[in-house]
């Protein structure tokens, strides 16, 4: 049994930009996330981790808000990307090296993981004034 | 020699350097590629106190970007790090299989296009994020043909 490449799609879509999935679905009408969180880890957070698991604590690092609005790629393929880079704080110190990411919902701590995966390469906060970025080639998927 | 050397050194002239190296200090380890050799020139340029402090400022940003060890003394980093802020651009990937059998093969897939992201980078594409895309995905569906057919 597998997903139908029509509905990896409209998953997609409904998750990261808020999209009708028509006959089916439609966003939240009532206090709709507005925003997807991205986090950054040190180790891979796991199915049963939260946005908090693992999460980076360089100096002056923060969760990064992208909006679903226009935040991400229209879902093809069963993958989305975001549409501009994803830029975090630069860092204030050295600090422990990123391997993971996760998008998720937004209010802090352990709040929900939506999608989680690695960082490639790993980016080393080797010094202060480091500023991690995750580019537009950053894919989600859905098999 | 020497004032020939500094001078390679401030301008990067990465084949005179490697000449110099090589008839000074034949007995020494030389650079194995003009790649190494430009790490070595970069590092150098952050450690010697006579290169001019922008020059120095410049090569500690190629280094960090690459995460690569800087010899730039403590003190001096938050200036150098106004005059060339350090991004580092990386890949963030997320595969996720709705069903059992996704979720069994979704490391296998991951591990194919994280590959993909690294000789995309080996190759000189790091600044073209729709180039390296166009990789991962290419691998993303090799390795499902390869292991669902």
């Amino acid at each position: 049994m597998s997903i139908g490449n029509d509905t990896e799609n409209a998953i997609l879509n409904l998750v990261f930009s808020a999209t009708t999935w028509a006959n089916y679905a439609v966003n939240a009408t009532s206090s709709p996330e507005t925003n997807i969180h991205t986090a950054l880890m040190t180790a891979d957070p796991t199915d049963t981790g939260t946005m908090s698991s693992s999460e980076s604590a360089y100096t002056n690092y923060a969760r990064v808000n992208v909006a679903r609005s226009t935040g991400f790629s229209t879902s093809s393929a069963g993958s989305v990307s975001p549409a501009a880079a994803i830029n975090f704080a630069s860092s204030g110190a050295a600090g422990t090296t990123i391997t993971h990411f996760a998008f998720g919902k937004t209010g802090g701590g352990t709040a929900a993981i939506l999608w989680s995966g690695t960082v490639t390469p790993n980016i080393a906060i080797g010094a202060s004034g480091i500023t991690p970025q995750l580019t537009t080639a950053t894919t989600v998927t859905l098999d | 020699m020497h004032e020939h050397f500094h001078a390679a050194l401030e301008s990067l002239d990465i084949q005179l350097l490697r000449k110099m190296w090589a008839h000074v200090s034949p007995q020494l380890p030389q650079p194995k590629s003009d790649e190494e050799a430009l790490q070595l020139a970069h590092y150098a340029r952050t450690v010697l106190a006579s290169i001019v402090f922008r020059r120095r400022a410049y090569s500690h940003a190629w280094l960090m970007e690459r995460s690569l060890p800087s010899g730039l003394p403590d003190g001096m980093r938050p200036s150098a790090q106004r005059l060339y802020p350090v991004t580092v651009g990386s890949v963030g990937i997320a595969v996720r299989g709705a069903t059992e059998l996704g979720r069994a093969v979704a490391p296998h897939i991951r591990g194919a296009m994280e590959d993909a992201v690294q000789e995309a980078y080996t190759d000189g594409h790091k600044d073209e994020p729709q180039v390296v895309k166009g990789h991962m995905m290419e691998a993303r569906r090799t390795a499902i043909k390869k292991l669902l057919g």
